[in-house]
């Protein structure tokens, strides 16, 4: 078999990050740049910074290898031809959707920071699934709190008078029923 | 990409917006105390249309029966309760099953309802009159006081209709008009309020059927208070089949299905088609889904499986028998339990907005 097609990401604090071309189009903005041909000398992404990088392609390193075998998985079963084969592949593509979903439970378990540097790199990059992901996770923390506990949570500085709050609270009252 | 704002610039706002589309509309309001950009991205209407898709609304009659609640069936939790009055407002309580009632606004009954029933269910119930519509159930003529719940917003789609006659059992006439035909009024999937008309199935008396279709409908404008002309229904308009009234009326229902009038036309054991009105003012219908129903599903024939949304992703939900909802998929002909509601009655889509009803300009800056 050929070695994978490889890419070369650059940070925006300069570091080099080689990737399998199938991991790296994960992100909509990186495909679009390898179909125009921008591709020499590696492909910058002057937004974001190694640590998240790493991070991002830690997660698309994960799913482009799942999503991998199981095309692979599914391509056997449908050819048939090597019974023992196929039902071996079949099994190690189920797992790797439990494996999966436990790898992005664990993945967004991380700090504010941190989860906020990857919700705006999962967004410039268009990593669907991460993002979805990301903000999945963020709407989980804000379910459940005060108006007060998110402005701390996410350092938001309340820009309300009194009397406008109030105002909010009777035009919305049948929510705090 | 914009910032939220100075002091909340962590996050752009169509990343904050695509975390807040996952959150109900209660906690939504909720958090429009947090600052202004919250407060203005859950307002926007068209905030409130993307949201409206992940978060289909169910209304029901609680088990009580003094209470409409508003249900995230993404999640199933309640999300409002509404009061139902007993003065002025018996809605449901005279009939086993809501009907239908036709409405425009009276002032004077608003105030009076504000006073009674506090803010909420004066802004629900403000805009109600009852008008009266006319039809007649054997053996005994009857007026029915019929009225919407709603006026052009269709907040509710639910009430009651309480059958009233005189004091000889005479049909009453005090200047209503009357329907073209006998209507149809007492079983939900007899009747629609779309866009400012209400749509009737014929009803069960009609003498000289032999010339009328079993799909035929009647529909009255809210807004002028008048019955149009009888539409042919779509089986009957293509000529193709001969239907006869009496042996074919039980096949129809009425349904509303992302702004489209539906007749739903159940035939044979397990079978029923979808038919849309694709084009109102020529009478054009389009039979878009003939769906095989689960075996068993239609035996009950008073209250076969009704469509009430069509989703995003081209699955259709059904209520069926016990406060089921149930979503078939088109493309693999497969159903879906989606929730159980065992404990209300008259289940139907919310389609009003929670999130952009009341907004009020608060100046952008302090």
């Amino acid at each position: 078999m050929a070695s994978p097609a490889m890419v070369t990401l650059i940070s925006s604090d300069d570091a080099r990050f080689e990737v399998t071309e199938a991991a790296a189009t994960m992100s909509q903005t990186i495909r679009h740049m390898i179909e125009d041909g921008c591709t020499d000398g590696g492909i910058p992404l002057p937004n974001v910074p190694a640590r998240t990088l790493a991070k991002v392609l830690e997660y698309c390193n994960k799913h482009a290898a799942a999503t991998a075998a199981e095309s692979s998985a599914a391509g056997g079963a449908a050819a048939g031809s090597d019974s023992g084969s196929s039902s071996s592949a079949d099994s190690a593509g189920k797992d790797d959707g439990v494996d999966l979903a436990s790898f992005d439970k664990a993945f967004v378990e991380v700090d504010t920071d941190t989860l906020y540097d990857l919700l705006l790199a999962a967004n410039y990059l268009d990593v669907k699934t991460l993002l979805d992901l990301c903000c999945q996770k963020v709407a989980d923390m804000i379910r459940g709190k005060t108006p007060e506990q998110i402005r701390q949570t996410f350092g938001i500085k309340n820009d309300f008078s009194p009397e406008e709050e109030e105002k909010i609270r009777k035009e919305n009252q049948w929510a705090f029923e | 990409m914009k910032a939220a704002g100075q002091d909340n610039g962590l996050l752009p706002t169509d990343v904050l917006r695509e975390i807040l589309l996952r959150l109900p509309a209660d906690a939504l309001c909720r958090l429009r105390l947090v600052c202004r950009p919250w407060r203005l991205l859950t307002s926007d209407p068209g905030f409130a249309n993307a949201h409206a898709t992940p978060h289909l609304l169910i209304t029901g009659l609680d088990r009580s029966r003094r209470a409409v609640h508003t249900l995230d069936m993404s999640s199933g939790n309640i999300l409002r309760r509404i009061h139902v009055p007993r003065q002025g407002f018996d809605l449901t309580t005279a009939q086993p099953d809501p009907c239908l009632r036709l409405a425009r606004p009276r002032p004077k009954l608003s105030t009076q309802l504000g006073h009674r029933c506090g803010r909420h269910d004066a802004q629900e119930c403000g805009m109600r009159r009852r008008v009266p519509i006319y039809t007649r159930a054997p053996p005994r003529h009857r007026r029915v006081q019929g009225a919407p719940i709603s006026s052009g917003i269709d907040e509710w789609q639910h009430g009651a209709v309480q059958p009233c006659r005189n004091a000889r059992g005479q049909p009453e006439v005090e200047g209503g008009p009357r329907p073209p035909m006998i209507i149809e009024w007492r079983r939900s999937g007899h009747r629609v309020v779309m866009g400012g008309v209400a749509y009737f199935l014929l009803g069960t008396c009609l003498l000289n059927s032999a010339s009328i279709g079993p799909d035929s409908i009647a529909s009255f404008d809210l807004a002028t208070e008048e019955w149009r002309p009888t539409m042919a229904g779509p089986l009957s308009s293509s000529g193709s089949s001969k239907l006869l009234y009496h042996k074919h009326r039980h096949e129809f229902r009425l349904a509303k299905l992302n702004g489209c009038l539906v007749t739903v036309h159940h035939y044979q054991d397990c079978l029923m088609n979808l038919w849309f009105l694709v084009d109102a003012d020529k009478g054009i219908w389009a039979k878009k889904h003939s769906i095989q129903c689960e075996p068993g599903f239609c035996k009950h024939a008073c209250d076969p499986p009704h469509p009430l949304s069509v989703l995003n992703d081209e699955r259709i939900v059904f209520r069926v028998l016990g406060g089921v909802l149930r979503a078939y998929d088109p493309s693999t002909s497969m159903w879906a339990d989606l929730a159980s509601l065992g404990g209300y009655s008259a289940i139907g889509i919310h389609e009003g907005s929670l999130l952009c009803s009341s907004v009020q300009p608060i100046n952008p800056d302090p």
